[in-house]
């Protein structure tokens, strides 16, 4: 996809818009995931992603190759939603903050998601970790994304990224234990 | 489970819906592009910076000329505006020449008697005799209106006023 991509690019940076239908098709399960993981909430989700892909089209132009993958640019921009969606949603923080007790402490199902337990758990889990070890799980894990890419994306080094990785990993692992064992 | 990292991988299964996504993207796409910081926006950002260079240097140009300066003194200085008027100025400083050559002409006079006075005593009598109270008194007793220097004056001031 790389060659490819680096032609929808341009051609998206010249209005065209079947090449970011194609930009788009291919990057926006993961940055809805992405976003899902973050706001708990599936109609948030869907609202913020529909954003974070207009911000894109409407600023493709100033996106440059060189600088590191498109994905990471993407994130970028998932991130900074986000983060103003909590700054001035507080409603939304609360509505959150239940969600994710329910879900810590019973492993509740999602009523909107046809995902099994297992899965629930484990991102229940990975909810307790800090944001930043949840984001490099989830880009490194759930999306393949390699180091560079998840550098890029959260500016920093590709070294501080696989420190992050192997500490939220490890976390992780402990709590995965310790609720096992409390089950 | 056999371990956490295949756990992880697991959530790839959560995915917006079709319906959604088709959605989504006529909407994104019904909107314009921004116009993006490349040649043509760097172009326009470069011909702003020039032309606004140009302006703040006409603009100083003219601030700085004199026409300008009373132009912008009578906008701006109420306090001014009415020793601003053209026509009295100009009045104004005409008088001021004439009483000044009055003052001259009056000054020209007397003290041409004074050294005329002064120069026929130091022949006749020395300069010892160059005594100002004694010619203080002597210019007293001259015509102040006849003679010579009166008639020089007036054809002075006639031909200062004409």
């Amino acid at each position: 996809m790389l060659e490819e991509e680096k032609k929808h690019i341009k051609q998206a940076q010249g209005g065209n818009q079947e090449s970011f239908g194609i930009i788009y098709g291919h990057y926006v399960p993961q940055i809805y995931r992405f976003v899902f993981f973050k706001v708990s909430v599936k109609q948030v989700a869907e609202d913020l992603t529909h954003e974070i892909f207009l911000s894109a089209w409407q600023n493709i132009k100033n996106y440059k190759q060189k600088q590191f993958p498109i994905s990471s640019w993407l994130y970028q921009i998932a991130r900074n939603k986000v983060i103003d969606h909590y700054r001035t949603d507080k409603k939304n923080i609360s509505i959150d903050t239940e969600d994710f007790a329910e879900e810590t402490l019973g492993f509740k199902e999602q009523d909107n998601l046809d995902i099994p337990f297992a899965i629930n758990k484990v991102k229940s889990l990975i909810k307790l970790l800090k944001p930043e070890y949840q984001e490099v799980l989830i880009m490194r894990y759930v999306e393949d994304l390699d180091h560079k890419e998840i550098a890029g994306a959260l500016d920093k080094s590709e070294g501080a990224i696989r420190l992050i990785q192997h500490r939220a990993i490890n976390i992780l692992k402990e709590l995965y234990e310790k609720h096992r064992g409390s089950n | 489970m056999k371990n956490i990292e295949e756990a992880i991988k697991q959530l790839k299964r959560i995915e917006p819906s079709q319906e959604y996504k088709a959605h989504s993207l006529r909407l994104i796409l019904s909107s314009p592009q921004n116009i993006g910081n490349g040649f043509s926006v760097r172009f326009f950002e470069i011909l702003k910076f020039g032309a606004a260079l140009s302006l703040t240097g006409l603009l100083i140009v003219i601030s700085v000329s004199d026409s300008f300066s009373k132009f912008n003194a009578r906008l701006l200085s109420p306090v001014l505006l009415a020793s601003l008027d053209e026509e009295k100025i100009t009045k104004e400083a005409g008088q001021v020449d004439i009483k000044i050559t009055i003052a001259e002409a009056k000054y020209y006079n007397d003290s041409t008697k004074k050294v005329a006075i002064a120069l026929n005593e130091t022949a006749k009598n020395g300069p010892g005799h160059l005594n100002s109270a004694i010619l203080e008194k002597e210019i007293g007793g001259l015509d102040m209106n006849g003679g010579e220097n009166g008639e020089n004056i007036d054809e002075l001031l006639n031909k200062l006023t004409m």
